[in-house]
């Protein structure tokens, strides 16, 4: 990360709206936690160019009540603010998020007075869910949830950590019903202390500046560190402190705005869901563990950020898999020069190449397609398609791939069962179609263009009234 | 397969899914509305398709 030291979420949002004061907007009137925080959310991702990050500084909880705490939405529906978290850019953050997390920076643990989260410790009665200005999101949602919230646990094997965003259902005040789905580590590490006839110890952190949490949720091998990735996109070692209630060997970050601690009652399974989910389908109901909590810590004043799941706030999820994909295909295309995952599709991802061969795009495809982490369709461009440019894409996929010969379908591969489309059973098809022009000798059609000098010399301001024209 | 199934909440009436390879064969086991917060089994829901295991 190229710039100041890290901190917290705090600091990064001061730093930010020094650098951005138009884009983040402190909201002072009462605003419901049951979909109106949503609502705000998701209209200023549809209607501003670039939605500005959101806090609530008066949230009427579900409860009833007003919460102490500011709630903060939109954190990562901006790009460009997420680049800038760890000094990246728009079109290279993917990769570069890649790169950081791969420098694998071992975390350092500090003194529980050193902690901010440690500034208010909250254990048996006091530890109340409630208190948590959970929202509600989506209509079937049954009630509030941590959107937000790194679930954590350790293999009991190797002691190595485990945290993935993973939703929890803030059921009442001591249960927090969780959803790690069965193909995860968090997962498998829960099973790996019932199978010892042990309650799992997990816990929650929520809120923590961009850079770490873009670390923290990285797809990786089993079992590795998060705290590691953490420390690679902060470029120092990311501060941990023990657990209150869970042992000094489980350990939180300790500039985390909140720690939610508590055990998973083993063998025993609740309802949970349904849920609006990242596919922006209702997940359905499951049978899935829960928290008896046992602690909640908290800086003072601390600030709750909640993610719109399946919007562009949700893009944390998918800035993982750009680099992945990137590293794998580099490996038999090395003339590849970026991937995108465009905000709206969950599962799709551009790639641009300079293609110096026919077979470089199919190479490609089966690179992309062969990774474990969700990517279902790939469209693979040439380096003159701008493929950060939706109308670019669409042109390019429109008039430069006959999908009798360029389009690749591939059945039965790794499918998340969150995506409706897929027929069960964790399988699904996976497609790529070959967007490029071929290679010489062989002849295309020239793209129409203006000619460039022309381009660089005209100024439309020079043309546009002050204030006219459309800003969207 | 269908990954889902639509069951009707006994109290309010009202239609919402659940996640039929945890469901399927166990009509006992337990849902909950997400609009009343009622519990009820599967099999109270009036599953759509059924719960049957070869569905």
């Amino acid at each position: 990360m190229k710039g100041a030291k890290v901190q917290g979420l705090q600091e990064f949002l001061t730093t930010y709206e020094e650098a951005y004061p138009n884009m983040v907007v402190h909201v002072h009137q009462e605003v419901d936690a049951r979909y109106d925080a949503a609502a705000i959310a998701l209209k200023a991702q549809k209607e501003l160019r670039e939605a500005p990050v959101f806090i609530l500084h008066k949230l009427r909880t579900i409860t009833g009540k007003i919460s102490p705490f500011p709630v903060v939405l939109n954190l990562f529906a901006s790009r460009q603010r997420s680049a800038f978290a760890v000094g990246s850019t728009f079109e290279t953050l993917g990769c570069d998020l890649y790169e950081m997390r791969s420098k694998r920076i071992k975390p350092v643990v500090v003194n529980r007075s050193e902690a901010s989260v440690k500034q208010v410790v909250k254990t048996g009665d006091s530890a109340n869910l409630e208190e948590i200005p959970g929202l509600v999101h989506a209509a079937w949602d049954p009630g509030p949830y941590v959107s937000a919230g790194y679930l954590t646990t350790y293999d009991p094997d190797t002691g190595i950590d485990n945290c993935a965003l993973q939703r929890g259902w803030l059921y009442d005040k001591k249960e927090l019903r969780i959803f790690p789905n069965r193909a995860s580590h968090n997962r498998w590490n829960i099973n790996k202390w019932e199978e010892r006839g042990e309650n799992a110890k997990v816990a929650y952190w929520a809120g923590h500046h961009p850079a770490v949490c873009m670390g923290a949720e990285a797809k990786m091998g089993y079992p590795l560190s998060h705290w590691d990735a953490a420390g690679g996109c902060i470029d120092e070692p990311l501060r941990l402190v023990p657990s209150e209630t869970l042992g000094d060997d489980f350990l939180v970050p300790a500039d985390a705005e909140f720690v939610i601690e508590g055990v998973v009652p083993k063998g025993k399974l609740k309802p949970e869901g349904p849920f609006g989910e990242y596919t922006r389908y209702f997940g359905a109901q499951r049978l899935n563990p829960y928290m008896e909590v046992t602690c909640i810590s908290h800086r003072k004043n601390a600030h709750w950020v909640s993610i719109l799941t399946g919007y562009a706030d949700d893009q944390i999820g998918a800035l993982r898999r750009e680099g992945s994909v990137f590293s794998a295909v580099q490996r038999v295309v090395p003339q590849i020069k970026h991937v995108y995952r465009p905000m709206p599709a969950p599962h799709h991802m551009y790639i641009q190449i300079r293609k110096t061969h026919d077979s470089q795009p199919r190479m490609a495809i089966m690179a992309a397609l062969s990774l474990p982490d969700g990517v279902k369709h790939v469209f693979v461009f040439d380096e003159d398609v701008d493929i950060f440019d939706e109308q670019e894409v669409q042109w390019a996929i429109d008039t430069r791939s006959d999908w009798a010969k360029d389009l690749i379908v591939v059945p039965n591969l790794h499918a998340s069962n969150l995506d409706p489309s897929t027929t069960g059973g964790g399988l699904g098809t996976r497609a790529g179609i070959d967007c490029t022009i071929p290679c010489p000798p062989a002849v295309y059609e020239q793209r129409s263009f203006i000619p460039q000098e022309v381009m660089d010399r005209i100024k439309l301001a020079d043309y546009l009234p002050n204030g006219k024209g459309n800003n969207r | 397969m269908d990954k889902v199934s639509y069951v009707t909440c006994p109290g309010c009436s009202r239609d919402f899914y659940v996640e039929r390879s945890e469901y399927a064969g166990h009509p006992e086991a337990p849902c909950q509305c997400p609009f009343c917060l009622r519990e009820f089994t599967a099999g109270e829901g009036n599953p759509r398709p059924p719960l049957t295991v070869n569905q």
